[in-house]
């Protein structure tokens, strides 16, 4: 048995979880490509980027090429957060199927 | 406590919002623009006449091969210009897969260029070409198979049409290419450049699943 209380609050909610998968994809995504897939307000995208950030989640790399741009890469520790929620939820799946 | 229903639709979300990140265009809308061009320039009349001088034997089929390198070059460029923004490899996983699922149907066709004359040759590049669009079905967007499906019918069509022979229109393989390579291409480009542009508005990637 396991305990569901280890579920991530921080990735379980869809904006972050978003920002969290496609983050697994790349090596890093910038704020607009970010944006542009998920379709969040730059507002959303701001707040849920910080949490994030804050929780060590997400690396934050600031550089000018043409133009000044952000761009946002995964952690070890959001890596492997984002792994273990996965499992959490395929077992809750399974457990639902029992 | 999360139930099980909707566990389930988080990992639908994470599922399809992986596929698409991963999707993998192999011909970009500028390439097609590109493409189409190209087309358009060695099936004129005077590049015609002067290949006609100059490779009397195979004008047809250099004429059509520089068409492909320049298309290959502007590709190649483009697919760097965006790795680099991206700050992506230039080969990326993506791009492997693409060349993978290309390799087969890509040197199948240029083994029969060699080996055919015009005629044919017009029918089976249509034919391998649009195959090796449909051979990456499962990373391309939508758009891709619809211009793969295109080449694949249009090159069944006309090979049927030359081996008709007496019995069938005369067909010009230049005509035909232009048609084809030229026409499709265009079509591809005007279909998925305005949300590229829409995209590029606001400074962000084109949306991968047109």
């Amino acid at each position: 048995m396991f305990d569901f209380d280890k579920l991530d609050k921080i990735i379980h909610e869809k904006g972050r979880l978003g920002i969290m998968t496609l983050l697994v994809t790349r090596p890093s995504w910038s704020f607009q490509d970010l944006k542009a897939e998920l379709e969040l307000s730059d507002g959303n995208l701001i707040t849920h980027l910080r949490t994030l950030h804050e929780h060590g989640y997400v690396a934050v790399t600031k550089e000018v090429r043409d133009r000044p741009q952000t761009s946002y890469s995964l952690t070890d520790k959001g890596r492997q957060s984002f792994q273990d929620y996965l499992t959490i939820l395929e077992q809750i799946v399974k457990a639902g199927r029992q | 406590m999360p139930t099980a229903a909707e566990a389930e639709e988080h990992l639908r979300v994470i599922r399809s919002l992986m596929e698409k990140a991963t999707i993998y265009r192999a011909v970009s809308a500028p390439t097609a623009l590109a493409a189409g061009l190209a087309a358009v320039i060695v099936a004129s009349t005077p590049v015609q006449r002067l290949f006609d001088q100059w490779f009397p034997m195979n004008s047809f089929h250099f004429r059509w091969l520089i068409a492909l390198a320049v298309t290959m070059a502007i590709n190649g460029l483009l697919i760097y210009r965006e790795a680099r923004r991206r700050g992506d490899p230039l080969v990326s996983p993506g791009m492997r897969a693409a060349f993978q699922a290309l390799l087969p149907p890509m040197l199948s066709g240029g083994v029969f260029f060699c080996l055919f004359g015009p005629k044919l040759v017009s029918a089976l590049l249509a034919i391998f070409y649009g195959l090796a669009l449909l051979a990456t079905a499962h990373f391309a967007p939508r758009s891709m198979m619809w211009l793969g499906w295109s080449f694949l019918v249009a090159g069944l069509g006309i090979f049927t049409l030359s081996a008709l022979d007496d019995l069938g229109p005369k067909l010009n393989p230049d005509v035909i290419m232009v048609a084809t390579f030229g026409g499709f291409h265009f079509i591809y480009a005007a279909a998925t450049w305005p949300r590229r542009v829409a995209a590029a508005a606001l400074g962000a990637t084109p949306r991968p699943d047109v």
